[in-house]
């Protein structure tokens, strides 16, 4: 089981470290990740998220610059490290709002407190965020001035979780609101692979349901859509009953209390998407007369938003000079990567990318060419076509209100030259 | 609430800081030592000291090492505010192994807290009692264990099974007894939230017991869907476990067909265990194998057609067919109640396959490959490809479970192949990982599509990843014969077009690859960062390259007469290819395939005159194999015909084995030498040759070659000629020494020269199989899916394969035996508890054990208390097991533990301990004795292991001991203190009771899981793959007068036997510790 955990800072600073058995695992380790990951076998800080040093397995997984790094002398499931780590740093990211290295300084008090109760003797103990909540609670202005007042600073609970108590181990009995209320979020990603002639190679959505649940009592909340069908893949959170699931294609569940996961979801074999870039190269004489032009191709309905196309180019590029007819473009230098920030798409124009590169000398071509990604946001559609249908309550007796959203964003969504 | 307010607070001035940061603890972390500590911790006020322990916490996870405020904290312990207390036991738990004494003092509070009314404070307690790593108080732990695991609150609960995992790991066998009892009791607890943690903790004590599970099987799986997930994949791991021990495997799972490699160690195991007991009738459940791992495969696999729906256990030889028998008639009856166990399990788990938790989905998704007949497996492939988009983090390890699935199971994945389709934002061990899958799921059917992805990867600007994809093109090709020309022609233009650019880099850098040791200083001593950036590209370039003329050769090794028209492109174009590497590779092919098919034999003398030419400019290693090359040709055309031909190739040879024996690279000069005195015969025909005619002929063939290639400027041909032939005429030292040799072969005549030509052809000429193109990422299955040792590829400490087959006996569901054993285990650990006391009597430290001897024996009596009132049922099979445990004749008693061990194992490197260093000299004149006083303890024994201790206990005892009898007698006289020189195996109850104990008390120094300090005595880079280590093991030897004993750990990291290993102490010449040599087998490692 895990023995102990390190938060690193973007500079590789131990920030924090948890010890939870075992042997105290020295600090000396993170010198030796840190050079793993900086050493060249691995280019852009990407390790492999399992490592053997000689005297731990490492898992590490990395958030917004921060490493969370895990240690074990022994055999366990890596997965069950790893996706510790993950429920780690969402939880605290969903405490501090948000994960940097000043967040994490400022509030060390609290993480400490939340790392205590989610791992007691090297086995994840407490990891449900709502149940955490009720035991520690996050740090907010209002609790931080009342402690500036008062003096007292405790952020702990001094009473159980209710759903300790309770049968089911994410929902409490007797929990009460005075607005009954529930929201569900669509947000999807779209993944696509465009190949050099704009043929999709592969397109796909993957979408997760987040509910923001505030209900009295014991809700049976049941959720159906009207083309569950379309769905390749499906996974729940653990409140989802899988028999009725299989049997009704309706997602039947006691929701926890608070803002979770509900399912997460992928639909395949998308034939369309809703923008085109077209992306031309053309040489003469050491010169890349670089043109990329970009459109709406289906219209989905809604305005798409905050297009940005990142252009990476290869090392043996020696200048970039290029220039948009709309929007913004930025050159990176040391990862030669030129980010064009196109916004919307204006009614009067098609934006284009136009402009040269310096090859190396002696090239007259490129050797290979840059994927190009494509990122975006679609507010209130979703690609995939998922609709639901209707939202029932059971087991309660009040009406609650109850609220959809969508969001579409560009996933993986490439663009090969 | 404010993160951009917050996030800026470091930045801004310290005005801004305050105003954003009212309240948060930023001040505290950026300035801990603002403030005096001390005062702040005397404090009256809450407030107060819980600012100074937030300070402290602040320099404790800045890596200072604040323990000298220890006692001031600990006084703290008492505090009423729970967020004093909690800041003091994160404090404490840190903090408490560096300051024992200390740690103590607040042992009296943590009781007080276990009986507080709030639950939160007495699972905090004890959490915080057990994180104290003091041994001293464990017997005080194990007791609020035992109150709070009865704890009204499931939280507590959960916190009695956590605090179980703590206490295992600081000790594992330290009232392991007591604790085995505690996980048990919260495994049957009814909140699923304890279960979880129960079933970490019953992993972590007895994880060899699975017997116990019996009754509650089905219960638990049906709780399973309830367990927070964590928990999931540990209980998991217990059900399957269960199932194989109980059931063994369905003969259809795709595991078994598969992936044998998983036990096949352990029934080796089994093999030595039975040996040891041989009449031990009660020991039927450990089912004996026969010689080897091979014998078994067959068992299985004939046994796998004979029987129709479960296989049955590993039999039928060696133990014999009565042990099988007894299974087969056994197996129609329990069919039904199989089914439902193992459909039970199976059903239970489905819904898990959508479980959000990655862990949870591969754990599930083992069972189903384990245990699900093949048609069934298809359930648990969407599950996993979903993991790989829904958990990015998860990705390389899922990828590396996927793949020894797909290695295992080709077909399994063959349809989904777009979803391993590499993402731009893939990292290189992640790509590595897919391009191996979607090589080997790869069918007729998909590999268009797959090849057409493969085109795109290869015009990536990660040049090492397209270098990748040439290789996994290759094998592709190698795989399915109906794509092997398409990609013949996509490599050939690989391997030859890439000279665009390769060209200009090759100009650049050609001057310094003159000297490789001259790049390589100026490498180090100058990192100029931009010739190194085109060094870099330049190299990753020429890696493409190298691995598509690697996968041509493999192809055209395979069919080289269907493959006759590329070869001969390639060799027109061979110019192109300018990387050494390469180029070698393509002059290797030209000497392999010279006289295959119809159009290259005419192309090699030609090729060969070219190479002649131009030899002095080519890189090393291109000149080894152009020597290579010309020598294999020469042989070859000996028997051609062709006069013409044969004078020509001989000619080339002649002059090429000159240049090589003046190069200035030494394995360049060896080679020619080498290859001078091989091919002795043949330089004789040249003899008659004139001098003249040889050289102009030489000239003409050089023009030729020059004017066929095109290449080549006649100047510099004509330059290089001279001057080898200069030295040939000086007469040289190796020229002299070969004419005298050829001189005596001519004398000779015949016999030495064909004798030669033979060799040299069967050195030369042999047939080569067809390469294996690397796989990109090294994965075997060889362990368990979902494992650390599978990600890691190694044996991690701790990891278990699957028990033995049907090792749970088959007769109802009341589990005798392991009772039995369980008990037997604990008369064994008490016994030796009492031995530890008496033979530790002297030692300062004694009153503090002494009392935990006392309490454990109270403890162990409350225990028995509490067993009888929990099972009375239990109680009849208690009595008559203990009744039975004495009986017992005492050669079964290592071969039980020796399984124990082997369940419990470490690591599976052969572990030969030798005890005692300093040995009085009496006890080295008898060569009886000398076995005696080395004894065996084994952490995992396989194969290796068991041949190393036969042999062992062949050479060190003429007399005829069994192994069995070696290590009951080695125990028993390492810790008996009688001298004497003949110690018969006496068989009064005195004897008996200490020998199991130390026999224990070694295995208990194993299967800790707290590794003592090793110190290395030998690299294994130094021992020629063996590695020694040390370490001082806690037990006292009788023999020394300083009474230490030193361990010595043996381990194998070659692939080879290592023979003869012998150990002497060198400070007394005349005492070898061990006079006898041992052999150790490779091991797993």
């Amino acid at each position: 089981m895990l023995q102990c955990i390190f938060i690193l800072s973007d500079s590789g600073e131990v920030m924090l470290e948890k010890q939870w058995m075992g042997k105290r695992v020295d600090r000396s380790i993170c010198t030796w990740f840190w050079t793993q990951a900086r050493s060249s076998n691995y280019d852009e800080h990407s390790v492999p998220s399992v490592l053997a040093s000689p005297t731990y397995y490492l898992m590490n997984i990395v958030r917004d610059g921060i490493t969370f790094l895990a240690c074990t002398e022994s055999e366990m499931p890596p997965l069950l490290g790893i996706e510790f780590l993950c429920r780690v740093a969402d939880v605290l990211a969903d405490y501090l709002g948000g994960i940097n290295e000043d967040l994490i300084k400022d509030n060390f008090v609290i993480v400490y407190e939340v790392l205590d109760e989610m791992m007691d003797g090297g086995f994840p103990s407490t990891t449900e965020p709502n149940v955490l909540k009720e035991l520690i609670a996050p740090p907010n202005l209002v609790s931080r001035v009342l402690s500036v007042v008062t003096g007292a600073s405790s952020s702990l609970n001094n009473t159980l979780p209710l759903a300790m108590g309770s049968k089911v181990p994410w929902r409490g009995d007797g929990i009460k609101h005075s607005n009954n209320e529930i929201y569900f979020d669509l947000v999807e990603e779209m993944d696509a692979v465009l190949n050099r002639d704009g043929f999709l190679i592969k397109g796909e959505v993957y979408g997760e349901i987040h509910a923001n649940c505030r209900l009295s009592g014991m809700p049976e909340v049941s959720l159906s859509f009207s083309n569950p069908a379309i769905l390749n893949d499906i996974s729940f959170h653990p409140c989802v009953r899988y028999k009725v699931w299989e049997s009704n294609r309706v997602l039947s569940f006691l929701p926890p209390d608070g803002a979770f996961k509900l399912t997460s979801y992928r639909v395949k074999g998308l034939k369309s998407t809703p923008v085109y870039v077209r992306p031309q190269l053309t040489f003469s004489e050491g010169i890349c007369h670089v043109n990329v032009m970009l459109g709406i191709r289906n219209d989905p309905g809604k305005p798409v938003d905050s297009i940005v196309v990142q252009l990476p180019w290869p090392s043996t590029i020696t200048s970039v000079d290029l220039t948009a007819n709309h929007g913004t473009v930025t050159q990176n230098h040391g990862t030669k990567v030129s980010t064009w920030s196109v916004g919307r798409i204006p009614r009067d124009k098609s934006p284009c990318l136009t402009g040269t590169l310096k090859l190396q000398p002696g090239l007259t071509k490129l050797p290979h060419y840059p994927t190009l990604l494509v990122g975006f946001k679609i507010m209130g559609a979703t690609l995939s076509g998922l609709k639901v249908d209707k939202m029932d309550l059971q087991g309660e007796s009040y009406r609650p209100h109850k609220g959809f959203r969508a969001v579409t964003r560009a996933g993986n969504y490439e663009i090969r030259t | 609430m404010f993160p951009q307010l917050a996030s800026t607070a470091d930045t801004l001035t310290k005005v801004s800081s305050l105003v954003s940061g009212v309240g948060t603890d930023a001040h505290i972390y950026d300035d801990p030592e603002d403030g005096n500590i001390p005062t702040l911790l005397a404090s009256k006020y809450d407030a107060e000291k819980a600012q100074g322990m937030k300070r402290l916490i602040a320099l404790m996870s800045q890596g200072q090492d604040v323990s000298n405020f220890f006692p001031q904290v600990v006084k703290n312990v008492a505090s009423q505010s729970l967020e004093v207390k909690k800041l003091v036991y994160i404090y404490l738990v840190h903090y408490a192994e560096q300051r024992p004494d200390e740690a103590l003092l607040s042992i009296n509070t943590f009781q007080r807290d276990l009986s507080d009314i709030n639950p939160l404070v007495r699972a905090w307690a004890l959490r915080s009692m057990s994180g104290i790593r003091v041994r001293v108080v464990v017997p005080l732990v194990v007791i609020a264990v035992s109150k709070c695991a009865r704890d009204p609150s499931p939280y507590v609960r959960r916190s009695a099974a956590n605090a179980i995992l703590k206490l295992t790991a600081l000790d594992h066998e330290l009232q392991r007894d007591r604790l085995e009892e505690l996980a048990f009791l919260l495994l049957s607890d009814s909140s699923a939230a304890v279960v979880g943690a129960a079933a970490a903790a019953f992993m972590a004590v007895c994880p060899e017991h699975l017997s116990l599970l019996g009754p509650r099987f089905r219960k638990l799986c049906e709780l399973l869907s309830d367990v927070e997930e964590w928990g999931q994949v540990v209980l998991m791991d217990i059900l399957i476990r269960y199932v194989v021990a109980r059931y063994g495997l369905p003969s259809n799972s795709a595991a078994l067909t598969n992936s044998w490699s998983q036990w096949t160690p352990k029934h080796v195991n089994l093999n030595s265990a039975s040996s040891l007991d041989k009449d031990d009738i009660s020991h039927q459940t450990f089912i004996v194998t026969g010689k080897g791992a091979d014998e078994d495969r067959e068992t299985i696999a004939t046994q796998t057609l004979l029987h129709t729906k479960y296989h049955n256990a590993y039999g039928s030889n060696s133990r014999g067919k009565a042990v099988a028998d007894s299974y087969q008639s056994a197996s129609s009856e329990e069919a039904y109640e199989d089914n439902r166990d193992v459909r039970s399990l199976l059903q239970c788990t489905l819904p898990l396959l959508s479980s959000r938790n990655s862990g949870v989905v591969v754990a599930a998704s083992a069972i189903h490959w384990m245990l699900a007949a093949k048609q069934e497996i298809k359930i648990i492939i969407k599950p996993l490809l979903f993991l790989l988009r829904s958990s990015p983090d998860s990705q390389y390890v899922v990828l590396s479970n996927i793949a020894m699935l797909v290695e295992a199971m080709p077909d399994l994945f063959e349809n989904q192949y777009e979803d391993l389709f590499i993402r731009a934002s893939d990292a290189d061990h992640v790509r590595a990982l897919k391009l191996d899958i979607l090589v080997s799921i790869a069918t007729e059917s998909s590999i268009s599509a797959i090849l057409q992805e493969f085109q795109a990867y290869v015009r990536d600007p990660n040049r090492e990843f397209a270098a990748q994809t040439v290789n996994a093109i290759g094998r592709c090709a190698l795989r399915l014969t109906s794509i092997t020309s398409d990609c013949m022609k996509g490599l050939l233009m690989l391997a030859t077009n890439h000279q665009n650019n390769l060209h200009v880099m090759d100009e650049t850098n050609r001057e310094e690859n003159l000297s490789d040791r001259y790049k390589v200083l100026q490498k180090s001593s100058k990192p100029n960062a931009k010739k190194g950036e085109i060094e870099d590209k330049y190299s990753k370039e020429a890696m493409v390259v190298t691995e598509a003329v690697l996968a041509i050769s493999a192809i055209i090794q395979k069919d080289p007469v269907g493959q006759e028209k590329e070869f001969a492109w390639l060799i027109h174009k061979m110019d192109l290819i300018r990387v050494p590497a390469a180029r070698a590779v393509v002059i290797w092919m030209v000497g392999e395939h010279s006289s295959v098919g119809t159009h290259v034999p005419g192309m090699v003398p030609v090729v060969l005159r070219y190479l002649a030419a131009s030899f002095t400019r080519e890189s090393d290693e291109t000149k080894l194999q152009i020597l290579n090359t010309t020598a294999k040709v020469a042989l070859r055309s000996q028997a051609t015909t062709d006069k013409q031909l044969l004078q020509t190739v001989l000619l080339v040879l002649e002059y090429v084995l000159n240049l090589g024996i003046h190069d200035s690279n030494y394995d360049i000069r060896d080679r020619a030498c080498m290859l001078r005195r091989l091919l002795i015969c043949l330089p004789r025909h040249i003899s008659d040759v004139d001098r003249m005619d040889y050289a102009l002929s030489l000239t003409e063939s050089t023009n030729g070659s020059v004017d066929l290639i095109g290449k080549m400027s006649i100047d510099k041909g004509k330059k290089t000629l001279p001057e080898p032939m200069d030295t040939h005429l000086d007469g040289d030292p190796y020229y002299h020494d070969v004419s005298t040799y050829s001189f005596c072969s001519c004398t000779g005549k015949g016999e030495c020269s064909n004798v030669l030509t033979e060799l040299a052809k069967s050195i030369l000429l042999f047939p080569k199989p067809v390469p294996v193109l690397p796989t990109l990422s090294a994965v075997s299955s060889r362990f368990l899916l979902g494992s650390m040792s599978h990600i890691v590829q190694h044996t991690a400490p701790g990891y278990r394969p699957l028990p033995d087959l049907r090792s749970i006996p088959e007769g109802g569901s009341s589990p005798n035996m392991s009772i039995m054993d369980t008990l037997q285990f604990k008369s064994a650990s008490r016994q030796n508890d009492k031995f530890a006391e008496d033979s530790q009597s002297t030692s300062n430290d004694v009153e503090e054990e002494n009392s935990i001897r006392s309490y454990s024996a109270e403890s162990g009596d409350e225990e028995n208390n509490y067993r009888d009132e929990e099972y009375s049922d239990g109680s009849s099979y208690r009595s008559r097991s203990e009744a039975s445990s004495e009986d017992e004749p005492q050669s079964i008693k290592p071969a039980r533990r020796k399984n124990f061990s082997g369940q419990s194992g470490l690591n599976s490197a052969v572990t030969l301990e030798i005890e005692t260093v300093h040995i009085a000299s009496k006890y080295e004149k008898s060569s009886s004795k000398l076995g005696a006083l080395i004894s065996l303890s084994d952490s995992e024994m396989g194969i290796s292991e068991t041949l190393a201790q036969e042999e062992l206990s062949k050479n060190m005892n003429n007399t005829s001991l069994s192994v069995s009898g070696l290590t009951s007698k080695v125990d028993l006289e390492s810790w008996l203190q009688s001298s004497s020189s003949n110690p018969p195996v006496s068989e009064s109850n005195l004897d008996e009771r200490h020998e199991v104990p130390s026999g224990y008390q070694m295995l208990s120094v194993k299967a800790d899981n707290i590794e003592p300090k090793k110190y290395k005595l030998l690299d294994f880079t130094n021992g020629a793959g063996l590695e020694v280590e040390y370490y001082f093991s806690r037990t006292t030897s009788i023999y020394s007068q300083s009474m230490a004993c030193v361990r010595l750990l043996f381990h194998n990291r070659s692939s080879e036997t290592l023979l003869g290993v012998t150990v002497m102490a060198l400070d007394s010449p005349d005492s070898v510790l061990e006079p006898s040599t041992s052999n150790l087998k490779a091991s797993s490692l």
